[in-house]
């Protein structure tokens, strides 16, 4: 496979969230907020590229026995590394986020990622694979928060969108909608694009 | 040599060595690059401290002024501040804050200490000067299950626990007040029902046993303070 597809694939094709149902929890109690889908969007992206890549470079030398706490220690380290930067620059967000930044240290994207590639690639192939990994998570997190903040707060990334005349709806504040709009996102997506492949 | 290596790679003792050698590895990269930013995180914790202390006496201050505070110092901000004291009490030091407006003192603000259902819980009370109304409170640390007990950490609009003891009775002829939990759908009758947070009915009644038994052991304390003029 070529850069490109290895990406795309990883991104797209085996989407995490649609295609895999992975990494669902944080997908819904983050979407509240874009800003906060995004940063942890973010985090994870940066977490799961690194730790994809350090995993992979030592696969060699990493022994059978200890390979998943070997993988769960990388990938914590880079989540902590998140965490700590949040703290320090990005404190209201890193506060809004609560224990979730540190959760995704559990996300199953990662140890996923880490197992079914990072231990079996290069490091360059991994670090892609795991971006792209990152970025269709981080996409699926932005349509629903779009959904979410749009219709339960009318705001955009804070900004006021929709006038003084619009009635937030409740439940998109809470996390319920998320299981709603998530499972309307897989049915659309895979009844659109996979089923027709099959 | 390479018989040695790959020897050593079969040993029992290989795979404990490997884990030794990686988490010494990214430990140490992490203690060296969290000492790098403890300072900042540690002066963005403490601005939060004091924002969650003025957000209950509805003050605003803006970043820029939080910058220029320093440990032990009046926090000025033209004419409204904060003058910090610390109590001695049984379970150890307590810090307190006299909130004063326009030369007045408007409140106190007590720092207390408990237990949720996961662990500690610390929060901020404000109270009229006469300790007989409760302004607000704010939970500025918990551990407690996000989306249940961790709400108890939300603004009063979101939190219906905290709506019902905002501008609440807490003091009548210097008994505290009894609060009584009620169902979060039911409606309160009286001053001391308050509403439950739902789903997370220990932490609710942590909350509550934490405000009583910290302010039964911090006033005897403040008014003898009172007394001495401070």
């Amino acid at each position: 496979m070529t850069k490109k597809q290895i990406f795309m694939n990883s991104a797209f094709t085996e989407n995490s969230i649609w295609k895999q149902v992975l990494g669902i929890c944080s997908s819904l109690a983050v979407t509240n907020l874009l800003i906060n889908s995004l940063v942890m969007g973010l985090g994870v992206i940066f977490a799961i590229g690194l730790a994809s890549f350090f995993i992979s470079l030592i696969r060699d030398y990493t022994p059978r026995s200890v390979r998943m706490m070997v993988q769960i220690l990388i990938i914590a380290a880079f989540v902590i590394i998140v965490d700590i930067f949040l703290k320090a620059y990005y404190p209201t967000i890193s506060k809004s986020l609560g224990p979730y930044v540190g959760l995704i240290i559990t996300n199953c994207i990662l140890m996923g990622r880490a197992e079914a590639f990072a231990s079996k690639n290069p490091p360059v192939d991994s670090f892609i694979d795991g971006v792209g990994a990152g970025v269709g998570y981080t996409i699926v997190l932005l349509m629903i928060a779009f959904v979410r903040e749009l219709f339960g707060q009318g705001t955009l990334f804070g900004a006021r969108v929709l006038g003084d005349w619009w009635v937030n709806w409740s439940i998109m504040v809470m996390a319920p909608s998320a299981f709603f709009l998530l499972a309307m996102l897989i049915w659309i997506i895979n009844t659109k694009f996979y089923n027709k492949k099959q | 040599m390479a018989q040695e290596k790959k020897l050593f790679r079969e040993t029992a003792i290989y795979p404990i060595f490997f884990m030794v050698l990686i988490t010494i590895l990214f430990v140490g990269f992490l203690s060296f690059f969290y000492n790098m930013q403890k300072a900042r995180i540690d002066d963005n914790q403490q601005i939060l401290y004091y924002r969650q202390i003025l957000e209950i006496f509805n003050d605003k201050i803006t970043e820029v002024d939080f910058y220029q505070l320093q440990d032990d110092e009046v926090l000025a901000n033209s004419d409204k501040y904060l003058i910090p004291y610390k109590l001695e009490s049984e379970k150890g030091e307590r810090n307190y804050f006299k909130v004063i407006d326009n030369g007045t003192v408007v409140g106190y603000c007590f720092d207390i200490i408990g237990a949720g259902l996961w662990g500690t819980m610390k929060a901020v009370v404000g109270f009229e000067p006469n300790l007989e109304t409760l302004i607000d409170f704010n939970v500025y640390e918990q551990v407690e299950t996000p989306g249940l007990g961790g709400r108890i950490a939300e603004p009063a609009e979101k939190l219906n626990l905290r709506s019902d003891l905002k501008g609440n009775t807490f003091l009548t002829d210097g008994e505290i007040t009894n609060y009584k939990l009620i169902s979060e759908s039911s409606t309160s009758e009286s001053n001391n029902e308050i509403r439950q947070i739902t789903g997370a009915t220990i932490t609710s009644n942590s909350f509550l046993k934490m405000l009583n038994q910290e302010m039964s052991m911090i006033i005897p304390h403040f008014n003898e303070e009172m007394a001495k003029g401070e």
